[in-house]
């Protein structure tokens, strides 16, 4: 039986080399290729029709669609709609990328923090670099509570930074971690099944299927707090008071 | 008086009987898988909580400790900005603590997050 965290190793498929830069396409790499391609024929299949009863799937795009828009104008405002389809796409991909993780010999490609990690920094370079660009430099103001004494700024500055910069680190091991945690779970839980035969197994085998049905909520929840973690920075960018 | 009303009333009819007997089904039924499902949700929200306020809180010393370290490492004054930096980081751990412990959001800043609070209509989560 293979090791619980050999399902997580990174396979080249086609190597590609430049030099010492190694670029091949991966495992990961192809399942992300797979999460893409099967958003796109998700959304495409289900706003054929554009009827106004809609049909299964597209009563599933509407859905989507319409928790997206909606986390984005509670959390964010009237504003926020132009930066609809980033959330939408970072939701969908997430969501996505730990769905496929749950198929059988599937690679769940958020399992790594090299992954989430980057997901993690483009939300919030982007939205630092929103901030600075509506506020300017008044956008530091947030790292000073309003009414502190200005002695206290040379330390409370440097802690609101830090709490500041540790979010995308935070924001990304809790969805790597969760995602990784599960999987090993159950590859334990099931190797269990396997070692004790017909008669015990079924105990393990039934706390298997109690880890999956967890794990696909997980795997919703997850996606849904990355996305509205990144609302609610997009909204601190935006709104200054 | 509409319909719906009328209707109601008009509970002889085996039809009707039939009907509200089975509206007191679902509720009943709606009640229980309601109840069930916001008690498992409770549990893995509470494990979701207890992870969250380790990570945070190692999230901030971390980054703290990096920053003293690559500042160190650029102006070569090894190791005081490293020292300095994780005891800020470990400052900026305990607020991100506390302000789980106090139901504020992640928004920027403390103010903020107070004055978000404030702003959240009670009840309302995240």
């Amino acid at each position: 039986m293979g090791s619980p965290v050999h399902q997580f190793e990174i396979l080249p498929l086609i190597p590609i080399r430049f030099g010492a830069l190694d670029l091949s396409f991966s495992n990961s790499a192809l399942f992300m290729l797979v999460a893409v391609l099967a958003i796109y024929l998700f959304l495409a299949r289900g706003m054929r029709e554009r009827s106004l009863v809609p049909g299964r799937f597209q009563s599933l795009v509407e859905i989507t669609y319409g928790f997206v828009a909606n986390m984005i104008r509670d959390n964010v405002g009237k504003e926020g709609e132009e930066y609809f389809p980033f959330i939408f796409t970072l939701f969908t991909f997430v969501l996505v990328g730990n769905l496929l993780g749950m198929l059988p010999y599937s690679f769940a490609y958020t399992s790594h923090i090299i992954v989430t990690g980057a997901l993690g920094m483009t939300v919030f370079a982007g939205v630092t670099v929103i901030g600075f660009m509506r506020h300017g430099l008044h956008f530091l103001r947030l790292f000073f509570p309003h009414g502190a004494p200005w002695a206290t700024a040379p330390i409370l500055i440097p802690i609101e930074l830090i709490s500041y910069l540790s979010r995308p680190f935070s924001l990304s091991v809790r969805l790597f971690a969760n995602v990784t945690v599960g999987h090993i779970m159950l590859k334990v839980l099931a190797g269990f099944v396997v070692s004790l035969g017909l008669l015990l197994g079924v105990v393990p085998l039934a706390a298997t299927v109690g880890v999956t049905v967890l794990e696909f909520g997980i795997a919703f929840l997850q996606a849904y707090v990355f996305a509205i973690l990144s609302c609610i920075y997009l909204n601190d960018a935006l709104h200054m008071h | 008086m509409s319909r719906r009303d009328a209707d109601a009333k008009d509970t002889t009819s085996p039809q009707n009987q039939k009907l509200s007997d089975f509206s007191i089904r679902l509720q009943t039924a709606r009640g229980t898988a309601l109840e069930t499902a916001k008690v498992g949700e409770k549990e893995s929200d509470r494990l979701g909580l207890a992870w969250r306020v380790g990570l945070e809180f190692i999230a901030a010393i971390v980054v703290g400790g990096g920053l003293g370290w690559s500042l160190d490492s650029i102006l070569e004054t090894k190791p005081l900005f490293m020292v300095v930096f994780l005891v800020l980081g470990g400052v900026a751990g305990t607020l991100n603590v506390y302000r789980i412990s106090q139901g504020l959001d992640e928004s920027i800043g403390l103010g903020q997050a107070k004055r978000r609070k404030e702003e959240r209509p009670p009840g309302g989560r995240l």
